[in-house]
């Protein structure tokens, strides 16, 4: 009984529970966010990756390594407080677009990766058939990478929502500050971290949901084009 | 041979030992006589750990008690909490308003107690530099607040007359037009500085902020920030003012600047603190 007063004390008395949940509505919008602009920017990087011109290759290339190789709070400590020091933007705004860099440059190298596992024979048959490369690329390639990509996607996306817990450094407070703030006003940081986790792998779960659900949808299908 | 499988035996056996051996604390301490005690203490933002024990090897000297202590630096309060739980250190070395905020919630823990320890913080704002203007309303301000006791008012209300497990009262912000003055706090240091359960700051920092934005008559805007982020938030100008923690000076063996970064300017102190251990109650 004793643990459930605590918990109750920790995470839902006095609005608590309405501080955690603005918490995580800011650490989902800044991945939702950054997720959607991070696959656009990675999708486009790939492009020029993939390029036969050697100069877009080259740029796509250092863009890709330096984004990958640092890490993420520098990025999102150098956008912040220097490169934008001075822009005016939100730190919001500035959060989505470091997630969204870094995510690119992983979304690039995935998608890459994808092509690379589609056979290439199929593609050169549906253009001695009449495809245009558009075409082919659509109707061939793209099925079969989104099939490949989707679930280094999905890791990809679970580990974003992991990283934007470093966004207290630019005064935003996502779930993993609200999680800090609540251990040191009640000196409970066991049991409080203890709850944090559970509501990151809650997040997760949702994300691992989704994934498996569409899956689900296309065994289906699958199966009533079998039959 | 399965090389891969021997490889994962071996493995396994070594990760569980590390665990098992990870998991036996700093036993050595229970039974020697003489032995270091470990202090856990949260790290300065600007003096190295080199400086900070080269000094803190001399101010160790100058107790006649005969104890001796190996610092082990946190970046954050739950953080060296933890530590003292898993027994990573012996003690905690805390501001004795933090001590009792915690004492108060925890009944596991004590005060060690030294004689001849003193060693005092004394807490103020820091600014940068170049608001030579801003500083010297800051310093007016907070003499005025000495001066007509209203300082001795926010250090009852806020910190001395909270009762066991009580937690301090939200401050009043004051609502002014006047040009908005950006401060950040961050939220670590109960009851000093604390964000309460409906996600406002709070404490007592927060309560000399909003009456000094009350004599300025400029909008106070509170910013939470990250306590390692401040110096950054500062000189990129993203706030004005920050709180800091010098030594007072004066027969202190600890230089005042020690924690000092270039290109800031720092407030006369508005409070002073003493410095605790706090420690597991002796079974």
């Amino acid at each position: 009984m004793e643990e459930l007063t605590l918990i109750h004390r920790i995470f839902f008395a006095e609005g608590a529970w309405l501080t955690f949940g603005k918490g995580i509505l800011v650490t989902v919008e800044i991945s939702l966010l950054a997720l959607f602009l991070g696959t656009l920017l990675g999708a486009g990087l790939c492009f020029l990756r993939m390029s036969h011109n050697p100069l877009p290759r080259l740029f796509a290339r250092g863009c890709i390594s330096l984004l990958r190789g640092s890490p993420v709070l520098m990025l999102l400590m150098l956008l912040f407080y220097g490169v934008l020091a001075g822009s005016g933007l939100s730190p919001l705004a500035v959060a989505v677009l470091a997630f969204s860099l870094h995510t690119s440059a992983h979304v690039a190298e995935l998608i890459r990766g994808a092509i690379a596992a589609t056979d290439y024979g199929e593609v050169e048959a549906a253009r001695s058939l009449g495809f245009s490369k558009w075409q082919a690329f659509r109707l061939v390639t793209l099925p079969q990478l989104i099939r490949i990509a989707r679930p280094m996607y999905q890791s990809t996306i679970v580990n974003l929502i992991q990283w934007t817990s470093v966004v207290g450094y630019i005064t935003i407070t996502d779930l993993t500050r609200v999680i800090y703030n609540t251990a040191s006003r009640t000196m409970q940081p066991m049991i409080t971290i203890l709850g944090g986790m559970v509501i990151y792998l809650a997040m997760s779960y949702c994300v691992y949901g989704i994934f498996a659900y569409l899956d689900w949808r296309d065994k289906q299908r699958d199966g009533t084009l079998g039959a | 041979m399965n090389l891969k499988k021997m490889t994962t035996v071996v493995l396994g056996a070594l990760l569980s030992g590390a665990v098992l051996a990870g998991c036996g604390g700093d036993r050595a301490n229970d039974l020697g006589t003489d032995v270091r005690t470990k202090v856990g203490t949260l790290a300065h933002l600007n003096a190295s750990e080199e400086q900070y024990n080269e000094i803190m090897k001399k101010v160790d000297e100058t107790w006649t008690g005969k104890f001796s202590f190996d610092y082990v630096y946190y970046d954050k309060l739950t953080a060296m909490q933890m530590g003292l739980d898993a027994g990573n250190i012996r003690e905690m070395s805390l501001y004795n308003s933090t001590a009792k905020y915690l004492l108060d919630r925890n009944d596991k823990l004590a005060l060690v107690e030294y004689k001849d320890m003193k060693l005092a913080d004394a807490f103020c704002c820091a600014v940068r530099k170049e608001d030579q203007e801003l500083l010297a309303e800051l310093n007016k301000a907070l003499e005025e607040m000495k001066k007509d006791g209203t300082m001795a008012k926010l250090v009852t209300t806020y910190i001395t007359d909270l009762k066991k497990g009580e937690e301090p009262p939200a401050v009043p912000m004051p609502e002014t037009q006047g040009t908005p003055l950006k401060i950040a706090v961050t939220g670590d240091l109960p009851p000093l500085d604390l964000v309460l359960a409906d996600g406002k700051a709070a404490g007592f920092n927060t309560a000399v902020l909003a009456e000094i934005g009350k004599r300025l008559g400029r909008n106070v805007e509170i910013v939470q920030i990250d306590s390692a982020a401040r110096a950054s938030a500062l000189s990129s100008k993203k706030v004005d003012v920050v709180f800091w923690v010098t030594v007072p000076t004066g027969g202190s063996k600890v230089p005042a600047d020690i924690d000092k970064p270039e290109g800031l300017e720092l407030t006369v102190p508005y409070y002073q603190d003493d410095t605790v251990h706090v420690g597991r109650k002796q079974q």
